[in-house]
């Protein structure tokens, strides 16, 4: 009966997007209103279908309805309730189902949003793209992706998730949000493609994405942060990003992504670099669906193991047709893309962007390459092979770096062209104090070009923001009579997009110098310890109590108690689950602001009562968790409408007017 | 304006040049042991096999067994203590480079594959239990 | 021509190979002749439910399809009535020999199962996973279709239809119609 409904539901889905697709052509291919405004009708459909087919889903897991084979291969009696929910995208036909119901999510706010302008060409054209993806993948379901084909023999009781799936709450968050992340660029996708065909490719079409591309952006980036921060607190190998093939098909629409949402600034401002825009995004909708390809087909090697699935040629297929698609729509339209005006000097904010451009998409290459490398050779030759970690981070820190400089630099340099002036008077003190701190940390022996180079360019950084800010208050108390906090408030409303961003950075900033402390500082050991003995670890002393075992119908827990003095009792463990082989280790976690002890069970005890704990030191880590929470708030403040007043004429630039100082801060600000 | 799309050129490929050599000297192969007895290469590299049962000698800091496929059998020390799915007949993957005869590995992953094949004649009494899966 | 249609053409040329060499690699499903641990041959000796004993170097001349399973996983419930239906059709050829070896699992549960839903094929229990490894097997189900001559002609790694198995038994060049 459910698997029925669920199919029904499905098939709604697909035939509402086949309609909505096909009364918006003909709208547009007869000129007709009436068919445009009926054609919107459909999306509402194909939501409220997405939404029956999920919550069909859902009923069937909790009400364990094993004739339907994805819940029987997905829960189990024993399951507890929040892992019954989380089992919704357990699995491949289920994440489908979450695809599909976050991008009908999507385009229905989309067309909401949109209604006044429902008779304009660009916005049907937009729908009918986002509702062809749709289409695809409610008929991935239909047909190789059922989630609700049934089963011949129905089972007792289902094996339940993926040990690794059932293990950490973290489970419900971080798949929805790389989905919600994901998914979302395919609006700003859709009305790219709508800008080409319609041949509106001027500013319009950016202002029309902005928000959701900024929304999808900030969720990518969160789920990107909880990806890393399930590896290092959940499945307790010690770091937190491998160069994957997966996390890597996670990165790739994550760098076109963020190069798109800068490189648009320069198209609203001056109207150039438009093909690049629409480039960048293209690609990063492509991205996404290689990723998607990448991680489900089981083409490249992977320790993120998912079971087989037959839908790699469908989307291999897909992919190919949207990749050639995008490719022919630029080459038709390719003599009137390029923009009008060229980039008056190399030392202005459009040529930072443009580096920028370069950067983000040479990052993006490289980590592409590495990652499809192992499919090339091995269509050539016959031995496996995996491209190491060493590749990556050789070809990406120096990238890296210079995106720290330019992301410190680039605020900072202004439209146009600057005189020498200018620029030496905005760039003085943060240079000063990135050089300080450089001197610094080479006279106290910090190890590592890189680290040193990168906490520099960090303090130049925050520097360099933290003047931004002050000047702003500044000249905002010149103007009025307001405190330091009250100005700050009305600054930061007067122009959320400038300043939601610098606290971005802020968060970039935090995310680099952890990245960079911890690849570079970590110290890891192995103690072998009976009860009662301990042992002592850069500073920390480590005590075995003993050990404590937890049986639930879920699973059963060994856990070593360890004492650390000071600090408390720490408990690393490993799980086995019943119908699986072997077990799943949960590592032990002291956070501090300079560094976390990390402790892991590597074998539980055995007769002679002894266990083998690994102990390791990363430092700055949890600056890794703070600077995505900051990256996430500077988003949200971004997208706050902001409160402008009447403009400030700029007067003059010349550096010996008593206010330069507020002409830039103006400037700064408009 | 010609020059300078010549540099940028020259300048890409360059970089490009630079990137391919980099990741020529870190791709990591993965051959099966048969395979890797018979060619032990320089630098790098991961083999894949099933531990033979019986040879697991565990010590401080390490642990030293034999690894199996297609009828040949090598050695192996491990730095560092094995995984707890490290048993008799687990299937798996070392990575890290020759020296001599022996091989030293300082990552050790349990895998699923199906490159594994008993030496013939051989009989595998030692394997574990497959166990009760019905759980 | 102008720059930026040379440039997208260009990349679309570079997208068209790349896909070409995905396409090559990507995995549709369907078993395989050329891989794995085709070509290997297997060396096994088990006693089914019934008592009888079948061994490797007896079966040589015959095609063997060898499937391994277990009463809990969900694609081996999902494969069953391909199984069937495929035993069905062959049972009374004398060259076909149909044997599944359950791994993982107790023997109370499996012959519950086979009585149930009326397996007609030998089932052979596997508690140390001699067999498993002599045919390389860390997971179910796991098809296998050994030829006349001994030596593994197709592998499924995944479950299997009627038409894999059709086609794998046409590999080993075994089996009627």
């Amino acid at each position: 009966m459910r698997s029925a409904l669920g199919y029904l539901a499905i098939a709604v889905g697909t035939a509402g997007s086949v309609l909505g697709i096909a009364t918006l052509g003909a709208g547009l291919h007869l000129r007709r209103d009436s068919l445009l405004r009926a054609g919107r009708r459909y999306v509402g459909v194909v939501f409220v279908a997405a939404i029956c087919a999920f919550a069909i889903m859902e009923s069937a897991l909790f009400a364990h309805d094993f004739s339907i084979k994805y819940v029987a291969g997905n829960v189990a009696r024993a399951t507890p309730g929040l892992y019954t929910f989380t089992a919704a995208w357990a699995a491949l036909e289920g994440s489908i189902l979450l695809w599909v119901l976050a991008l009908t999510g999507y385009l229905a706010v989309t067309t909401w949003h949109f209604r006044a302008r429902a008779t304009d060409p660009l916005v049907a054209w937009a729908t009918i793209v986002a509702l062809g993806v749709t289409l695809f993948f409610f008929a991935l379901m239909l047909g190789p992706a059922n989630p609700f084909e049934e089963l011949s023999r129905v089972p007792v009781d289902g094996t339940g998730p993926n040990p690794l799936l059932q293990n950490h709450p973290l489970v419900a968050f971080h798949p929805p949000m790389l989905y919600l992340g994901y998914v979302g660029f395919t609006i700003p996708f859709s009305f790219a493609v709508a800008a080409l065909i319609t041949g509106r490719f001027g500013e319009g079409w950016l202002a029309d994405v902005r928000r959701t591309t900024l929304v999808a952006w900030a969720f990518l980036t969160v789920g990107i942060i909880l990806g890393a921060w399930w590896s290092y607190e959940v499945l307790g190998w010690g770091g937190y990003w491998g160069w994957d093939p997966v996390e890597n098909a996670s990165l790739l629409p994550w760098l076109t992504g963020t190069a798109f949402i800068h490189s648009v600034m320069v198209q609203e401002r001056r109207g150039m670099l438009r093909v690049w825009n629409i480039s960048l995004v293209l690609a990063t909708f492509c991205l996404t669906i290689l990723g998607t390809f990448l991680t489900r087909s089981g083409v490249v090697e992977s320790v993120h193991s998912f079971s087989e699935s037959s839908i790699g040629p469908w989307l291999l297929a897909f992919l190919g047709v949207v990749a050639l698609g995008c490719v022919a729509l630029i080459s038709w339209r390719a003599d009137k893309l390029r923009s009008p005006g060229r980039i008056d000097s190399p030392v202005s904010r459009e040529a930072a962007f443009l580096v920028n451009n370069l950067l983000f998409a040479g990052f993006a290459l490289v980590v592409l390459t590495g990652t499809v490398f192992p499919l090339l050779a091995e269509a050539f030759q016959d031995r496996r092979l995996t491209v190491g970690e060493p590749y990556f981070e050789r070809m990406g820190v120096p990238i890296g770096i210079a995106l720290l400089f330019f992301m410190a630099v680039g605020p900072l340099l202004p439209w146009r062209a600057t005189s020498g002036d200018v620029l030496r008077r905005r760039l003085l003190v943060p240079a000063w104090v990135g050089a300080i701190t450089l001197v610094v940390l080479v006279v106290a022996g910090a190890d590592g070009v890189a680290q040193v180079v990168a906490f520099s360019l960090g303090a130049f950084a925050l520097t360099s923001i933290g003047r931004t800010v002050v000047i702003g208050i500044r000249a905002r108390r010149r103007a009025r009579a307001e405190s330091v906090p009250v100005a700050a408030v009305r600054m930061v409303r007067g122009n959320t997009r400038l300043y939601g961003g610098l606290i971005v950075h802020v968060g970039v900033v935090l995310v680099a110098v952890a990245l960079a402390a911890s690849q570079g500082y970590v110290v890891k050991r192995e103690v072998t310890l009976t009860e009662g003995e301990s042992a002592t670890v850069r500073g920390y002393t480590l005590t075995y109590l003993g050990t404590e075992i937890d049986r639930s119908p879920q699973k059963t827990t060994v856990k070593a108690l360890v004492d650390v003095e000071g600090l408390g009792e720490y408990a690393p463990a490993i799980s086995t689950f019943p119908n699986s082989r072997g077990g799943i280790g949960t590592p032990s976690v002291h956070t501090g602001f300079r560094e976390d002890l990390y402790l892991t069970l590597i074998s539980s005890p055995n007769e002679t009562g002894t266990v083998t704990l690994g102990v390791q030191v990363n430092p700055m880590i949890v600056w890794l968790w703070i600077g995505g929470g900051v990256m996430v708030l500077g988003t949200i403040v971004a997208l706050i409408p902001a409160r402008r007043r009447s403009r400030v004429p700029v007067t003059s630039e010349s550096p010996e007017s008593p206010d330069s100082e507020l002409v830039e801060a103006v400037e700064v600000a408009t | 304006m010609r020059v300078r799309w010549a540099v940028v050129a020259v300048g890409c490929l360059a970089v490009a040049g630079m990137g391919f050599v980099v990741l020529k000297n870190n791709v990591v192969y993965l051959d099966p042991v048969s395979e890797a007895v018979a060619d032990k290469a320089d630098g790098r590299t991961r083999i894949g096999g099933a531990v033979v049962p019986g040879t697991i000698d565990g010590r401080e800091g390490a642990v030293a067994f034999e690894m199996t496929e297609g009828g040949v059998v090598m050695d192996v020390v491990h730095e560092g203590s094995p995984p707890d799915l490290f048993e008799a007949c687990a299937p798996v993957v070392v990575e890290g480079r020759w020296a001599g005869n022996t091989f030293e590995s300082d990552r050790l992953l349990i895998r699923h594959g199906n490159e594994y094949e008993p030496p013939d004649g051989e009989s595998y009494d030692d394997c574990p239990d497959a166990g009760d899966g019905s759980g | 021509m102008s720059r930026v249609r040379v440039v997208a053409l260009v990349v679309g040329a570079i997208v068209v190979a790349f896909g070409v060499v995905l396409a090559l690699n990507v995995d549709s499903g369907s078993p395989t002749t050329d891989g794995g641990f085709v070509g290997k041959r297997p060396d096994y000796s088990v006693r089914t439910l019934d008592g009888d004993l079948l061994a490797s170097d007896e079966l040589v001349g015959k095609t063997v399809v060898v499937n391994f399973w277990n009463t809990w996983c969900i694609p081996c419930i999902d494969e069953a009535p391909a199984l069937d239906a495929f035993y069905e059709e062959h049972k009374d050829d004398p060259d076909l020999v149909f044997l599944g070896v359950v791994r993982d699992d107790t023997e109370s549960a499996v012959t519950a199962y086979v009585t149930e839903y009326d397996v007609g094929w030998q089932i052979a229990m596997d508690p140390d996973s001699r067999t498993a490894l002599s045919f390389g097997v860390t997971g179910q189900p796991e098809t296998f279709v050994v030829g006349p001559d001994g030596v593994v002609a197709a592998e499924q790694r995944f479950r299997v239809s009627v038409e894999d198995l059709e086609a794998m038994v046409q590999a080993a060049g075994g089996g009627t119609s």
